[in-house]
């Protein structure tokens, strides 16, 4: 437990890890409100009722895909700053090192920090979806839906969105655990949380590409993923939850195994 | 003075090319985007043009991280100290490696948008396209130096590019001026059109000035 609260500590006291943890509460709510703002006024005017593919049932919701980038920050810093090389202050050393010589049991280690991890991922989901949700039904207005519609349409969805958030962030955290470096997870991970992922261009080339653990984790949530003959939610949860699992014992064995 | 400056930019680049990540950046760049040009081009949906624009937009990871390891590598242990032992003049040493950044990046680019344009069998080649990724890059040469880390300056400009910047654009046409909306100006038409592909550069390059005098004079007042 006290594994657990050092962790939590340090974590919580790297300034990246905060401003992730802020954009995401910020950008999600914001965005999605402007968004349902402008969804009003088109209707109003006599408009239809989506902009693009946004409608007002799914405007809570269309941005969960995007605003994942934090959580998966979040586990890229709780793995890449313990192999950052510090200044001159601290003779270049890297924090593992410290890390490892307070708690030599390298299991335990992996497993405080990915404990961590799932409980700040999944809190983040679990106050920042239903709080979008929420406010844009607030800012929508009369052109809002009751609780029963969306708890009929988006009900296990969010669920889905939570579950979604943590599985990503936890393989972030695993291949920067492997890799040993932020920079390369970073850069992989926040690129294929783009509006065009490269998991999605993907599938349009290979019918394979349903099996890839973001592609098959998205069905959780998404109710109109735009490509043919993908998995349900539960077997693409399952999917998902399978690579985390299996990069997980990657990164464990290679943390037990190899040098600091 | 002159012959100074020329012996801080040769010893700027003989920094950027003993660095590993700087040659494994510039080939994973260009084998990464003749690949995902090839995967899109063959699924046929989009015109090759479409196919271009799309896979230089992900090339532009590869020009942030240049742009950030130029700077943000010497944070990471403190060859930044032993750097300003040998090179005092905080705004020649900047100008130094922003030159050893652009000597590197302009052949990089250029390589890139042919690689994008010949795979997917666009002809011609966009000059803006180049420009472009060579900008973005020194955006994240300034973000870089004012926040003095690799990660930190990695995920504020990915965010920027891939997240932030195309999720604004849905909202509001203001978000044409940001920088990486603007520059794409040069190669990709977007609608709404707010901004030529000539007024697209001018907003791109003075986000660039901008941000690169706040660092500068930033890096010139504090410890390093």
């Amino acid at each position: 437990m006290r594994v657990v609260a050092a962790e939590f500590r340090k974590l919580l006291t790297l300034p990246s890890a905060l401003v992730a943890i802020g954009f995401t509460v910020a950008a999600m709510p914001g965005l999605a409100a402007q968004t349902a703002s402008q969804i009003a006024a088109r209707l109003d005017a006599g408009g239809p009722e989506v902009v693009g593919t946004v409608s007002t049932l799914n405007v809570g919701f269309y941005l969960v895909p995007f605003a994942v980038i934090g959580p998966i920050v979040l586990g890229i810093v709780l793995a890449g700053s313990e192999y950052t090389r510090g200044n001159r202050d601290t003779d270049g050393g890297r924090q593992i090192t410290a890390s490892l010589t307070a708690v030599p049991a390298r299991g335990t280690l992996l497993m405080a920090k990915a404990s961590v991890l799932v409980v700040l991922s999944g809190v983040l989901a679990a106050v920042v979806v239903p709080a979008t949700i929420w406010l844009t039904q607030t800012v929508l207005g009369e052109h809002g839906h009751t609780w029963d519609e969306l708890a009929g349409t988006l009900g296990w969805r969010v669920a889905g969105a939570v579950a979604y958030w943590v599985l990503m962030s936890l393989l972030a955290f695993a291949v920067t655990l492997v890799a040993r470096s932020g920079i390369v997870p970073m850069i992989f991970f926040v690129v294929n949380s783009s509006m065009v992922s490269f998991s999605f261009l993907l599938t349009r080339a290979t019918p394979l590409a349903k099996y890839l653990p973001d592609v098959a984790g998205t069905q959780m949530f998404s109710p109109d993923y735009p490509a043919e003959g993908m998995l349900g939610p539960v077997p693409g949860g399952l999917v998902m939850l399978a690579w985390t699992a299996g990069l997980l014992a990657v990164a464990a064995l290679v943390l037990t195994r190899r040098d600091a | 003075m002159t012959s100074h400056l020329w012996r801080v930019v040769a010893a700027e680049l003989i920094k950027l090319r003993s660095l590993p990540a700087v040659p494994a950046t510039v080939g994973t760049t260009v084998a990464v985007t003749a690949g995902l040009a090839f995967v899109a081009g063959r699924a046929g949906v989009d015109s090759p043009a479409d196919v271009a624009f799309q896979v230089i937009t992900y090339a532009q990871a590869g020009f942030i991280l240049l742009g950030v390891l130029t700077v943000a590598a010497e944070y990471g242990g403190g060859p930044i100290r032993t750097t300003l032992a040998a090179v005092p003049g905080r705004v020649a040493l900047t100008v130094a490696k922003l030159a050893a950044y652009v000597l590197i990046a302009v052949p990089f680019a250029a390589v890139t948008v042919v690689a994008a344009c010949r795979v997917a069998g666009r002809t011609g080649v966009p000059v803006g396209a180049t420009a472009y990724l060579v900008l973005v890059g020194a955006l994240a040469f300034a973000v870089a130096l004012l926040v003095r880390g690799v990660l930190t300056a990695l995920g504020i400009m990915l965010t920027l590019a891939f997240a932030v910047s195309p999720l604004l654009a849905t909202l509001t046409e203001y978000a044409a001026y940001l920088p990486d909306l603007a520059g794409a100006r040069m190669f990709r038409p977007g609608p709404p059109d707010v901004l030529t592909p000539g007024q697209g550069a001018v907003v791109m390059a003075a986000w660039v000035v901008c941000l690169l005098g706040t660092a500068v004079a930033a890096f010139a007042q504090r410890d390093a």
